[in-house]
Parts: C-alpha cells; structure tokens; sequence
C-alpha cells in the first residue's frame, strides 16, 4: 500500500467566474426555464405513462425476487428526476417514497402488495395535483412517510 | 456550505465550456441539456452510454461532466472511478457532477468515494444546477491520490481528524486557539474595522 499523496490542480470551470459577461443566477434560470417549456407537455405525458407503468407492473409482482420490482424501481427513479423540474414536487416524493419502500423490501427480504399498492393510488392522485387540497397532499406525504415507517417497525419487531 | 462571494451577485459565463452529459434514459439527457443551453452553453456532447462516453472522453477536453448515478450496478461510479485512474487520462482532474435519485444505503458510500466533485440529488432543476456550478467554480480542493481513493479532496475543510488520530495530515489546521502574536486592538480600533468611515480633510 503506497502513501496517499495530495496535490493541487487548475479548476477547469474557474474561468467561467466573471464579473460583467455572462450571466447571473436569475437570469440564467429565466433562460433555462424558457428552454425547458418546449419539453413540458412531453415529459408531462411521459410520467402519466410511467405511473401506469408503475400500475401495471405493481399489480403482476408477488414476490421480492420478481425481476418487475427493479423495473418499478427504475420507473419510480425517473419519476424523481422529471416531476420535480416541472411542479410537480409532490410526485416526486411520492415516486422517492416507493423507492425507499422497495429498498427496505429488499433489505428485509419481504415484499408487501399492499404497501406498494398504497403508494402507487398516491402516485396516481398526485400526477393531478391541481386537483386536490394543498393539506390533502401533505396528509397524503405523512401517510406514505407512515407506511414506510411500519415497514421498518415491522421488520425490527421480526414480523413479515 | 456558502462558496459564494460575499455581496456579489456572480455572473458565469459558460459560452467556452464544453460539457459532457450522460444519462441512463432520454428525457433526463433532454432536459439537462436545454437547462445548459439556456445557461449559454454551446457545446455539448451528450450520451445515454457509457461506453461511448468514456470514448469520447479519451479523446476531447471536457470543463464540466455530468454523470448519472442511476445507471445499474452503480455503472455511473465506475466510470468516474477510471476516469479519475486513467492517469494519462485528459479529463482525469475535470470537474464531475454526479447526479443520483433514491441510492440505496448500500450505495451511498460508493457514490461518495468514486471521485465526483460533488454528489447532488435529482430532480436537477436550473436553480439547483446554477448553485452547484458556481460550488465547483470556486472549488479549491485538493487533487488526493490513493490507493483506495483517487479526486478532489472530500474534506471540505482543512481541520482534518483530531491530533493522534489515524488519518490526519502534516498540514491539517489545529483546532486550538493559539496565543495572541502581538497586543491587543484598542476598542477604537476594532471599531474602524467593523464600520470604516472615509477620512474628511
């Protein structure tokens, strides 16, 4: 085993730092912003497919060692990337929420339908937020929170 | 952590730089590079594979990449861990970011020792990205060459371990206060320091 050694190095990005070219923090995010719109409705669109993807793949899933429950995973992960750059934060909880769910699963090696069954109506209700309550949504955050909470309490006390 | 100048307003000027992207699916890869062009970035490669990444990146000068951590069995830390160990590498000491949605427990401390600049948690909207251009911009962190590790230092202050413990360096800063060099300031003073007044003739 070799010494570890330290040194510095010219930071490649340091020269874009300026003071009078370029462009500042709001006015690069209202240009970003306005390049974003065109990819909205597509994206929009793309989650709603992914959420019945979600459905779909849920619905099949009877066991951890299914290979579909990497497949709702991943389709829950692209859901945190997209929803939160287009409003739509609370779908992206949600989406986090399963992720998390699927990895505690996995660490307990149980799979539970009904938990994921939970999570993916919250899903389905959070894509059309603008429906719904602001509180409706939180109070639909704590319960996903909840169920993820009972999982981990219930695989501490050695329950199924 | 505050990396911003104090009473500024930072203006970058991203035009020159050329950017690397790669993601594990089509839309993350459209979304993160209108954000850069809307930041004025005119050159940009983009690539949902690795493979064509790391061949490109043997071949072109990048400023910035930006590497998804999503992909399957952590794929994305690995290919930052050759492209910090490819010691001929062009892009060996360029500035990564690594973005990741939900990183299983199991893979939290590989996302943090693969050598990335910074680690940032999706969804990446333009103000998040903004922020974290402008940490790497003024990133002055060491460049650290192990055997279990290789990219900028992950300590992002000097004080290290405490004295006596394993993996403190010769020039980590001393937590203690040392005694005072010369004498004291008189309260006049420390009041010119705190509110400078301009002299009247």
């Amino acid at each position: 085993m070799t010494a570890a050694r330290t040194f510095k190095y010219v930071n490649r990005l340091a020269k874009a730092l300026t003071k009078h070219s370029g462009l500042t923090q709001s006015e690069a995010i209202k240009a970003a912003d306005g390049r974003l719109v065109q990819l909205r409705e597509n994206t929009l669109n793309e989650i709603d497919q992914t959420v019945c993807h979600i459905l779909d793949l849920a619905k099949q899933v009877t066991s951890l060692d299914d290979p579909r429950v990497q497949e709702i995973y991943g389709a829950a992960n692209r859901i945190i990337a997209m929803a939160g750059v287009f409003e739509k934060t609370e779908l992206g909880e949600a989406a986090y929420s399963l992720c998390e769910l699927i990895t505690r699963f996995r660490n307990h090696g149980k799979w539970s339908a009904a938990m994921v069954a939970v999570h993916v109506d919250a899903l389905q209700v959070m894509r059309q937020v603008q429906d719904h309550d602001p509180a409706h949504c939180t109070a639909l955050k704590l319960g996903l929170r909840k169920v993820v909470r009972i999982r981990r309490l219930i695989a501490k006390l050695g329950g199924p | 952590m505050s990396m911003r100048p104090a009473g500024s307003d930072p203006r970058l000027n991203l035009s020159k730089t050329v950017v690397l992207i790669v993601q594990n699916n089509q839309s993350e890869l459209d979304i993160l590079g209108q954000v850069f062009i809307g930041f004025g970035v005119k050159a940009i490669r983009k690539y949902l594979s690795l493979q064509d990444a790391e061949e490109v990146a043997r071949r072109v000068d990048f400023d910035l990449i930006v590497v998804d951590g999503d992909f399957e069995d952590g794929a994305g830390f690995a290919f930052v861990e050759r492209l910090r160990r490819e010691r001929e590498g062009r892009n060996r000491l360029a500035p990564v970011l690594l973005v990741a949605g939900h990183t299983p427990q199991s893979q939290i401390y590989r996302a943090r020792d693969c050598g990335a600049n910074f680690v940032v948690a999706k969804p990446i909207t333009p103000k998040v990205l903004f922020d974290r251009i402008l940490w790497l911009v003024q990133d002055q962190r060491e460049f650290v060459e192990s055997d279990g590790y290789m990219g900028p230092d992950r300590r992002h202050k000097a004080f290290g371990p405490p004295p006596g413990i394993k993996g403190r360096r010769k020039d980590d800063l001393s937590p203690e206060v040392g005694f005072p060099a010369g004498p004291d300031l008189a309260q006049s003073e420390i009041d010119a320091l705190l509110n400078p007044r301009k002299a009247v003739a």
